[in-house]
């Protein structure tokens, strides 16, 4: 199996600011809920959310005008980390969510071999 | 730094399963006691009375006496614990300390959803094969049936820095013959 590099996530604010998981989480802090607080706030919106690993960054494919990201059409963010494990070994996944026009769409990145696929389903919230 | 941890009680304390290229969990019907039910045979559309650990190296039993608990399917609503009677699954039947404990944390993490437990064949999308597998989560009041990854069981989605699930499972052939590598227990969660 492969060795697993975790995923962080990078956050860019409209005030210039941006966010990196990792520094955030080493700062004790709870990363999501920082970032997700400032822009609830409405003290600055999200111009990027992006998934970097093994020094490669990974954003959502622009070729659908519904899948780009950072787009001209508004939506929202959200994060997951998907983690799992049986005797054969643990499976590792990051992924955002960007949610527009009633769609919500995923990128995924495999944590262990870089592998990143998009799922794009209906918003149900 | 993420962690997963599988543990059983053994009457005093929680101990973890280790790694998985010494022991398998192992699933074995009944003769006079847990102790030598070790294995024991399970006969075809009977479920398991027992589990134990088994050395893979030597196919001997490594459970630290007391042995791990075995929760026996009897009906969807029932359970037999350690051959001891069938009793109706309940809020504390089985208990805590019959389960097989599985802890995840990871740091920043406060919310897990779209927990799920699972049992599957030679890939994860795959039912196992010569075997039928149930599971419940402590405090279910019916069992589950777990076949790859379309049929599984719905797990809590605990907050915190870490989460902690007690879970079940028993296991019945649906042939005659050892059923040694068929079926493979897997957790999933999302967590944020």
């Amino acid at each position: 199996m492969a060795e697993r590099e975790r995923c962080n996530w990078l956050a860019s604010l409209s005030d210039g600011r941006t966010f990196v998981e990792k520094e955030l989480i080493d700062a004790g802090k709870s990363a999501y809920s920082t970032v997700k607080e400032i822009v609830d706030k409405g003290e600055a919106t999200l111009t990027g959310f992006r998934l970097q690993r093994a020094g490669i960054t990974h954003t959502a494919p622009s070729a659908s005008p519904r899948a780009k990201f950072p787009s001209e059409v508004p939506f929202t963010i959200d994060h997951r980390r998907r983690a799992a494990q049986s005797e054969r070994g643990e499976e590792w996944y990051a992924n955002y969510i960007a949610r527009a026009n009633g769609l919500k769409i995923m990128l995924w990145v495999c944590e262990a071999t870089g592998d990143t696929w998009m799922q794009i389903v209906e918003d149900k919230k | 730094m993420a962690t997963w941890a599988w543990a059983w009680y053994n009457g005093a304390t929680w101990t973890d399963f280790g790694s998985n290229a010494v022991d398998k969990i192992g699933f074995y019907g009944w003769l006079t006691d847990v102790a030598t039910s070790f294995g024991r045979k399970i006969y075809v559309a009977s479920y398991n009375d027992t589990m134990h650990l088994r050395k893979i190296a030597d196919g001997t039993d490594d459970c630290i006496t007391p042995h791990m608990t075995g929760v026996k399917y009897v009906a969807a609503g029932t359970c037999n614990i350690n051959h001891a009677g069938v009793v109706a699954l309940a809020a504390n039947v089985p208990t805590n300390n019959q389960c097989i404990r599985i802890t995840f944390a990871d740091a920043g993490m406060g919310n897990t959803e779209n927990s799920y437990f699972y049992s599957h064949g030679a890939a994860t999308t795959d039912a196992p094969v010569g075997v039928t597998t149930v599971a419940l989560e402590k405090g279910n009041l019916a069992w589950t049936a777990v076949a790859g990854s379309g049929t599984k069981l719905t797990l809590s989605n605990p907050t915190g820095a870490s989460a902690v699930w007690y879970v079940a499972m028993s296991i019945t052939p649906t042939a005659v013959g050892a059923k040694d590598a068929n079926a493979t227990w897997r957790i999933e969660t999302d967590y944020y």
